[in-house]
């Protein structure tokens, strides 16, 4: 068996099953183990991912290319729907809930955005090897697909989802560069964005401004995010180098630490597997996104290659902010941690991704 | 190559997660296991004061006052064996009940569960005094809404509870924590942004005995802003006397700019029994209620309206010049359209305009309606601003329904001159609200201004103007003539609405809207003084018989009123 070929699957799998480990140590304590808790509803979804995840890396991907955009306009009413149904009433609504499953429109957002952008930067050069590189001007590298994104992007920053929207950003900057936009473009655009951020900040909403205030001093807000940015940095902390052991965190079980099974969960992760299961699945995030990015290289297919590419950004991307703001060094925004944290539309849309990169892989 | 770069930097941002986490978990890894360990942080939550509704008058009708909460800390609690059954003695508890409390709220060790609320001054003091002997208890001081007119006005303040999970999922984003206390309905809900106090607390890292060592943070918490409304508590209580219980609802606006004076519902609640644990009862018995008295009956309720209506068409077919006011029509008691015969509550021979409406003639306004039409009808009832909500600023306003032959068509309906017919006496689908009948009335007072009531004068000290309202074109002596019949309906002789008003000066309809099977709803809506107009009003009673019920009801409260100096 060819371990290359699989590096995904298997990074997938174990990834989803600390996962798991994860949430079970999680209600374990209160001994809710009925059907209703987030630990049967992950095991769910991770079910419904696996299924997902092995369509997707069997059907060709180049069939995406005839529903992208449909797929794209039913995102943008979704996104809207969510908009007017949560502005009925005081308040931000981000999911439309189907049965029991909360679906979360910006979630699937982020795939829409990542096809679009593929679809669009590998256009010009489908016959060709190589892409265009250099020959993109400012209005077709930048303002276009700018232009592309820019009703999603706004629907989400009304939400308001502060950090899915900074992640799309970030993404469309990614994927513009390793299309060939020149550099410069890229940085006029960073540095317009840095003149408009007084702006901008001025647009946030109070509970967002809190946060990144809290983020420069934590202090500021013992009860709010402060707290668990000072609980969090107590669970990874405490964890040393062994941890606590599955099953015997307390800072996770006591429930210091909030939001443990959502954005919070590689806090109760570290705690009870300490640093050198911190390394274990930074490691796994690892072979995700460089094995991501490898498939990029080698794919012939461009639509494919800045598809791999955006992938393994956006898992980039999020594994770091997740990560990263559970250590106190970035603001707490709310990006979920891929595969770990809890929550069906989030898990569905990274196995649907990793299957469509696994498909590039075999077909090259 | 570009993707070198990008790997580069993805392989420099995980050296920085590296890196952090070995500071964190190697470097400091024991100072972080002791404080785990330890549990020494703590939280004593200080909450905020909500903010206070003011009357126009400035007068108090929501406060606040202090009330003293027992909380325990869990961890702290368990680990002193004695400190239970000791605590249980002191606010004369079993020991069950602070133990069930504590299973049931516990959110975390170090966060104090609240088991006793509304303890006495003195239990709270004797509690704090011998605190070193009860480790883990704290008294904490809970401001608490008071209302000190008890249940007036319910409707329209609203009620304060515990969030529930609908709301929390909505309001997580802005602070909202499980156990917080939300507004339900009314201006509570409607101005929570604006009421909420925002909690604050101090953060505290304690030695094994309890004893603070360091302070790690502390917020102040934040008061909610007072909110003026144009209410006159006063009138408000003088309704609700009036209506004793019985169901129906009353709205008081001024004339001129749109205050809502008034604005009543009943049966009522008493808005502080749902943050009170021993009330659970009524609470249950509120929300059981067939007569749902948690409904503002007021803006949500939707009833026929009757022969209210019939100024509308009085106006409609003077606009339209279909008649002039000295048009005389025969009402020998009925009228046949079509093949139906359509009867007048009385026999009132030969009538004028004004004559009609002073008797509310049936046989006068099925003629009226005939030679208009409906699509008329509508069109009037639309103007007066029937069938859309007036835009009240309070939550679950509905907007009322009127008829049309367009959507009698879309529902693949005949319309029929019997619907004609009936329509003209506002029978059959026209529904309205008691605000939109009391708007009604304040646009004809007006001479034709299209008011929109409001409730909220002021928030903070910000003073809230109300944009000028737009005026309908009518011609004033279309609304000479229809005023002239309002004001006969209760001064003339004869008229509906013909009680004895002295010199009260009220001009009025009267409305008895038939309803299957059960007693009919009256109505009576109108203006005072008549000849200078400065309130606009609406009376209306559920299932209680003919309008005549509703008419002594407002004649009760305008003489209180003027007993009192208010008119």
């Amino acid at each position: 068996m060819n371990i290359r070929a699989h590096a995904i699957a298997i990074a997938v799998f174990v990834i989803v099953s600390l996962s798991l480990l994860m949430l079970y140590s999680e209600i374990y304590p209160k001994h809710a183990f009925d059907t209703s808790s987030v630990f049967f509803r992950q095991l769910v979804w991770a079910v419904l991912g696996w299924i997902v995840f092995i369509i997707f890396s069997r059907i060709p991907f180049r069939g995406l290319l005839a529903v992208i955009y449909p797929f794209y306009v039913v995102i943008i009413v979704l996104l809207s729907f969510v908009l007017v149904a949560g502005a009925a009433r005081l308040g931000a609504q981000r999911w439309i809930k189907i049965w029991w499953f909360n679906f979360q429109p910006s979630e699937f957002a982020k795939i829409a955005i990542i096809l679009v952008l593929s679809h669009y930067y590998s256009r010009k050069a489908v016959n060709q090897i190589r892409l265009n590189i250099g020959s993109l001007s400012f209005l077709r590298g930048i303002v276009y697909p700018f232009l592309i994104i820019l009703v999603p992007f706004g629907l989400i920053v009304k939400q308001p989802d502060l950090g899915t929207a900074l992640l799309l950003m970030f993404i469309f900057l990614g994927m513009a560069y390793y299309s060939g936009v020149k550099m410069r473009y890229i940085l006029l655009i960073l540095v317009v964005g840095s003149a408009l951020s007084p702006f901008l900040w001025h647009c946030l909403r109070d509970y967002q401004k809190d946060r990144i205030l809290v983020f420069l001093n934590p202090n500021s807000d013992p009860l709010g995010a402060g707290y668990t940015i000072i609980q969090s940095k107590i669970a990874i902390g405490s964890g040393r180098i062994f941890g606590k052991g599955w099953l015997s965190g307390t800072q996770g079980q006591l429930n210091f630490l909030p939001e443990s099974h959502t954005d919070f969960i590689f806090g109760i992760f570290s705690e009870e597997t300490g640093f050198l299961g911190s390394l274990f699945l930074l490691g796994l995030y690892g072979v995700l996104i460089f094995e991501s990015f490898r498939i990029a290289q080698k794919a012939n297919d461009n639509f494919g290659k800045l598809f791999a590419f955006g992938i393994g950004l956006m898992l980039a991307i999020q594994v770091y902010i997740n990560i990263s703001m559970t250590l106190g060094i970035s603001p707490v925004v709310g990006v979920p941690l891929p595969l770990m944290s809890y929550g069906g539309s989030n898990m569905l849309v990274n196995f649907l991704c990793l299957g469509i990169v696994q498909n590039i892989n075999a077909r090259g | 190559m570009r993707i070198g770069n990008v790997r580069i930097l993805a392989g420099i941002l995980f050296i920085i997660l590296i890196g952090r986490l070995f500071y964190f978990q190697i470097i400091q890894g024991n100072f972080y296991y002791y404080v785990s360990n330890k549990n020494c942080i703590r939280l004593l939550p200080h909450e905020g004061v909500r903010g206070k509704i003011l009357d126009r008058h400035n007068e108090l009708i929501v406060d606040n006052r202090i009330s003293y909460a027992i909380s325990v800390l869990p961890q702290e609690f368990r680990q002193n064996a004695g400190t239970l059954s000791k605590l249980a003695v002191l606010l004369s508890t079993p020991t069950s009940k602070i133990t069930k409390a504590i299973k049931k709220d516990f959110i975390s060790s170090f966060v104090p569960i609240v088991v006793a609320k509304d303890v006495d001054k003195k239990t709270a003091f004797l509690i704090e005094e011998n605190k070193f002997e009860l480790p883990g208890v704290i008294v904490q001081i809970i401001p608490k809404r008071y209302y000190p007119y008890h249940d007036a006005a319910s409707h329209l303040l609203g009620y304060v509870a515990k969030i529930d999970t609908w709301r929390i999922t909505k309001l997580k984003d802005y602070g909202y924590k499980m156990r917080d206390i939300v507004g339900f309905g009314g201006l509570e809900e409607y101005l929570e942004h604006d009421l909420r106090a925002i909690g604050g607390g101090t953060q505290i890292q304690v030695d094994h005995r309890g004893r603070v060592q360091k302070v790690l943070g502390f917020r102040e918490p934040l008061e909610g802003r007072d909110v003026s409304v144009t209410l006159d508590i006063k009138i408000q209580r003088i309704i609700e006397d009036a209506f004793a219980g019985r169901k129906g609802a009353a709205v008081i606006m001024e004339v001129d700019t749109g205050k809502i004076i008034a604005l009543v519902s009943s049966p009522g609640f008493y808005p502080g029994a749902f943050t009170d644990s021993d009330q659970a009862e009524y609470v249950s018995g509120i929300l059981r209620s067939p007569d749902s008295p948690l409904m503002n009956r007021a803006l949500s309720g939707l009833y026929p309206v009757g022969s209210v209506f019939k100024a509308i068409v009085a106006i409609a077919a003077l606009e339209k010049r279909k008649i002039t006011p000295d048009k005389r029509y025969f009402c020998p008691g009925k009228l046949l359209v079509g093949a139906k015969e359509f009867k007048c509550w009385s026999t009132h021979g030969s009538q004028n305009l004004v004559e009609a409406l002073t008797h509310s003639c049936n046989v006068y306004f099925y003629h009226l309606a005939l030679l208009l039409g409906p699509d008329s009808l509508t069109e009037y009832a639309l103007k007066f601003g029937l069938s859309k909500p007036t835009g009240i600023d309070l939550l679950h306003e509905v907007s009322g329904y009127i008829p049309s032959v367009v959507s009698r068509r879309m529902k693949l309906r005949k319309w029929y001159d019997g619907d004609t017919a009936n329509f003209g006496i506002g029978q059959g689908d026209v529904l309205v609200t008691p605000l939109q009948a009391a708007r009604l009335m304040g646009i004809i007072a007006s001479g034709g201004k299209y008011i929109k009531p409001f409730v909220v004068r002021k928030i903070a000290d910000q003073e809230i103007i109300p944009p000028e309202a737009a005026m309908l074109t009518l011609d004033p002596a279309t609304l000479k003539t229809v005023i002239e019949g309002l004001k006969n309906v209760v001064n003339a002789e004869t008229g509906t609405a013909n009680i004895g008003w002295g010199d009260l000066r009220v001009a009025g309809k009267t409305g008895t809207a038939q309803v299957h099977t059960k007693l009919s709803h009256g109505w009576f809506a109108g203006f005072l003084p008549y000849d200078k107009p400065r309130f606009a009003f609406c009376f209306f009673l559920e299932n209680t018989g003919p309008s005549i019920n509703c008419v002594i009801l407002a004649h009760q409260v305008f003489n209180k009123m003027k007993e009192e100096n208010l008119l």
